[in-house]
């Protein structure tokens, strides 16, 4: 179970969005989400899902991971929407029973949402299927760079972030180590009653806590060991480059985000 | 030549005390270019040593020197580090990035070494040690061993000019702490690197120039891997085992069937065993 979370979401390969640079990609995701937004036409759905199992297929992900993230999320989707069946619009009532009414417009908006939740979840899938969890983290932490100006602890951020995805995995196997240590020592893992729950909970937390500060210290000697200073600037070994394929990328991306809008608008439904 | 560390009357102690020190008036010298051993048993203070040697202790009296450097210089410290490389016992505390070939960078992108210059000596270290072909790897997937070896790369990079292990073998198998071994006593030989090797290991202790014995912070003996494996005094005193060659070369020299007194390591003890058969 915990060397299945160990690589995030992330899914090992080598496609032309793997490569791509993250900074872009997270823009075209931005970008794409708010696309989304504006398209109110099944065509178009379909064109956008069309495309996008086009690109799995190329990145050679599974389709089935997308799916197997909705149904992570189908308590959500199923809530939402039944939040905008019932109370989601005016107009032409076609059910009606004590305070709950189902009108057209909702029926129409409910289908659309749907859509969108469904294009959004795989789409986004794509970033995080292609982009390593500290990749990410770097391009988010890289944001903050301009901050700098302003006495922003920028660079502190990004070596605490990559750090973080770094002691993740190492945190989840050492608790699973304790979970089974503490059990073999007797402590109820199974209780029912609230106290139990608690204590168990204490009984792993307590070590955890122990075992991470001891960790941290001998990390902090490590960094400092090797020339690490709080408060002083550092270079960047890997810095996420724009290069002529990134270009073309976001072009591309411009020209499949235009013909959602261009199918939507000369079809029907 | 003059000496490449100088540790002079230090004392040291965790919790402040002005009674029990963990550190207890040591001195010592490192010579540049040596491979010394730190010997001792838990507790003896070695660990704190070596934190001491490069400038992340400072201690309390005395004075350690690095390089002509006073290790208490707060602005010149960085220097002392650069300098004094160190490799702890557990890789998982003190790699930092997720990639092999980020974690190291860290140090020379902390020396503000331009980017394009970074890739060509990570190349280098990573060659060195053996690990070039995971550099694109993340550190999760690697052995202990390899994480070892990534971590000794780390310290690598800075091009120090002594490296201090701190049991860095001390958690892996016998093949795997004898390949990081190799890629240290290479390096001494090669580059004159200083090598400064903290352990529990007899057999390494074999084939340092010089060992120093630690026992409750202070400094017990100092000498010859041969002088030591000698005195028994010192050994017993500082919890130390021979190593098993060791002792069988001893016992058959009480019991007056071979000449010499102690064997360092295996191929000693067979070059002894073959002039016996030879005589014989
Ligand atoms: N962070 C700390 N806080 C308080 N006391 C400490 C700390 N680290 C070490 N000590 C104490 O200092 C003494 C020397 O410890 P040190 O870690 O240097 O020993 P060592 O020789 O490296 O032992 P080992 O072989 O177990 O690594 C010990 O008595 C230990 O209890
Ligand atoms: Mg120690």
């Amino acid at each position: 179970m915990v060397k299945s979370i160990t690589l995030g979401r992330y899914f090992v390969g080598n496609s032309f969005l793997h490569r791509a640079n993250p900074k872009i990609k997270i823009l075209v995701t931005f970008i794409y989400v708010f696309v989304l937004f504006f398209i109110n036409k099944i065509c178009s759905y379909v064109f956008g899902f069309f495309v996008i199992a086009v690109l799995y297929k190329i990145c050679k992900i599974p389709l089935k991971m997308a799916f197997d993230n909705i149904k992570s999320m189908a308590f959500i989707l199923i809530f939402t929407g039944f939040i905008n069946l019932f109370f989601g619009g005016n107009g032409e009532i076609i059910f009606k029973l004590w305070v709950f009414k189902i009108t057209k417009v909702a029926v129409i908006t409910t289908v659309f949402v749907a859509f969108r939740m469904f294009l959004l979840i795989v789409g986004m899938g794509l970033l995080t299927y292609t982009t390593l969890p500290l990749d990410l983290a770097k391009a988010i932490g890289d944001a903050f760079t301009p901050l700098k100006k302003f006495h922003f602890p920028a660079g502190e951020i990004s070596t605490m972030i990559s750090i973080s995805i770094r002691f993740i995995p190492l945190l989840m196997l050492e608790t699973e180590k304790i979970i089974f240590a503490q059990k073999s020592r007797g402590v109820d893992v199974s209780g029912k009653s609230i106290r139990k729950k608690v204590k168990f909970i204490i009984s792993i937390l307590v070590p955890l806590l122990v075992s991470s500060f001891k960790r941290a210290d001998e990390l902090a000697v490590a960094m400092e060991s090797r020339c690490y200073r709080i408060g002083f600037s550092r270079t960047r070994y890997i810095v996420f480059k724009l290069g002529v394929k990134d270009l073309i990328l976001f072009v591309c991306a411009i020209i499949f985000f235009v013909s959602l809008f261009v199918i939507g608008a000369f079809s029907w439904f | 030549m003059g000496e490449f560390i100088k540790v002079e009357g230090a004392y040291f102690s965790y919790n402040n005390s002005n009674k029990d020190f963990d550190i207890n008036n040591v001195s010592f010298n490192v010579l540049p270019g040596e491979m010394l051993c730190i010997v001792g048993a838990n507790g003896s203070g070695k660990s704190t040593i070596a934190k001491m040697l490069n400038g992340i202790i400072i201690p309390s009296k005395g004075s350690v020197i690095v390089d002509g450097i006073d290790s208490s210089s707060a602005d010149l410290a960085f220097k002392i580090r650069q300098n004094v490389g160190l490799v702890f016992q557990n890789p998982d505390n003190q790699i930092v990035a997720t990639v092999v070939q980020e974690d190291v960078a860290f140090a020379l992108e902390n020396l503000c070494v331009p980017s394009s210059e970074i890739g060509s000596i990570v190349n280098r270290v990573l060659n060195m040690v053996g690990m070039l072909s995971y550099k694109d790897r993340l550190v999760e997937g690697l052995s202990g061993g390899q994480k070892s070896k990534v971590a000794i790369a780390g310290v690598l990079a800075m091009n120090p000019k002594c490296i201090v292990l701190d049991e860095a073998t001390a958690m892996l198998d016998p093949k795997s702490s004898y390949e990081v071994l190799n890629i240290v006593k290479n390096l001494n030989r090669k580059s004159n690197t200083t090598i400064i090797n903290i352990t529990h290991r007899m057999q390494e202790v074999a084939m340092a120039d010089r060992v120093i014995v630690l026992n409750k912070g202070v400094v017990l003996a100092q000498g010859s891997p041969r002088d030591i494996f000698l005195n028994e005094r010192v050994l017993s005193e500082a919890g130390l085992c021979l190593p098993q060659v060791s002792q069988f070369v001893k016992l058959l020299h009480k019991d007056g069937i071979v000449n010499e007194e102690i064997a360092l390591d295996v191929d000693e003890c067979v070059q002894i065993l073959a002039n016996l058969l030879e005589g014989a």
